[in-house]
């Protein structure tokens, strides 16, 4: 064992080729495909709700859109910035929390979101919920030191679907 | 107040011309508008999931089509028979009880499912998060003596979206 951190899982590397063919449909049907996923093959269930989400590198500023799990609690969306129980957070997570806003698309319709990350006994009753919608979560989280980041979006305003 | 049952209340009198060209524009849409709402105007959430269920009429054998909130949690499908807290059950559950399989729509992806009721511990959790997902639900609740019901839909094979 080394103590190096680990920055990209075996379930990450295993997992790219779907997530990106998954991600560029999605996006490509302008959300006609893709939404609802089957994660059977990865050890979640055959019926995954999935959105596309748009950061902005913090240091490029370069736009990126990417595909991710969803929970829809009380009104607001729920992420997890799991990245496989790697060691280091997502991109993805340091781009979005360092602007206020940002726009994300669940099947054929887009909404500009504020986002919070809940805490303390409301992270843990979302995190529980997130665990039952992809059950890999667990296993991610028991394999890494880091607090796995939740995030919570708050749709305000419906927008155009994200174009490719 | 009179003893007789409530079979219509005033939010489904008030909502039914409306329910009427959210179920037309979702199918003619092909699932494109309709999947999210905007249920503020009726105390729910800026963002309120909705989908397509089909049945089949108990004594009429007709095809029937109606548009309901869901919510999602551990890969299986929630819906509320509420009825508005009506006195009597919705037509589409007594339509269900005869069926082993029903298809709902969610955007564009339609799918054949297994039903079930969840009893005890587990359904005043799921009963909780619908709750939280629209909290008129509560309202209904208290409005009838019925004990409203939760259906939990087991999604399976993908199938062809709904035509007009």
């Amino acid at each position: 064992m080394s103590d190096a951190k680990v920055t990209m899982t075996e379930v990450e590397r295993a997992n790219l080729g779907v997530i990106d063919s998954h991600c560029r449909a999605y996006l490509e049907s302008g959300g006609r495909e893709g939404h609802i996923f089957d994660t059977s093959s990865l050890g979640g269930h055959n019926f995954l709700t999935t959105l596309l989400i748009e950061t902005f590198g913090r240091k490029t500023g370069q736009r990126r859109i990417i595909a991710l799990n969803y929970g829809d609690i009380g009104g607001e969306v729920a992420i997890v910035a799991s990245k496989g129980g790697a060691d280091v957070h997502p991109a993805w997570y340091l781009n979005l929390v360092a602007r206020p806003e940002l726009i994300f698309q669940i099947a054929t319709q887009a909404f500009r979101a504020t986002w919070r990350e809940p805490a303390g006994a409301e992270h843990d009753k979302v995190w529980d919920f997130m665990v039952d919608a992809y059950p890999p979560y667990a296993a991610y989280r028991a394999g890494t030191q880091r607090a796995i980041p939740i995030i919570l979006l708050k749709p305000f305003e419906p927008v155009a679907v994200l174009q490719p | 107040m009179s003893d007789d049952k409530v079979t219509m209340t005033e939010v489904e009198r008030a909502t039914l011309e409306f329910v009427a060209s959210h179920r037309a524009t979702y199918i003619a849409s092909e699932g494109r508008e309709g999947h999210v709402l905007d249920y503020r105007h009726l105390g729910g959430h800026r963002f309120t999931t909705c989908l397509l269920l089909e049945t089949v009429g108990r004594k009429s054998g007709e095809r029937r089509i109606t548009p309901l909130i869901y919510g999602d949690t551990g890969g299986e499908v929630v819906i509320v028979a509420s009825k508005g807290g009506a006195d009597v059950h919705p037509g589409w559950y007594f339509n269900i009880q005869s069926m082993d399989e029903v298809t709902f729509q969610i955007g564009g992806q339609a799918f054949r499912a297994t039903w079930r009721e969840p009893e005890g511990a587990e359904r005043q959790r799921i009963w909780d998060f619908m709750a939280d997902l629209y909290p008129p639900y509560r309202d209904y609740q208290a409005a009838t003596g019925r004990k409203i019901p939760i259906v939990c839909f087991a999604p399976g094979d993908e199938t062809e979206r709904f035509r007009a």
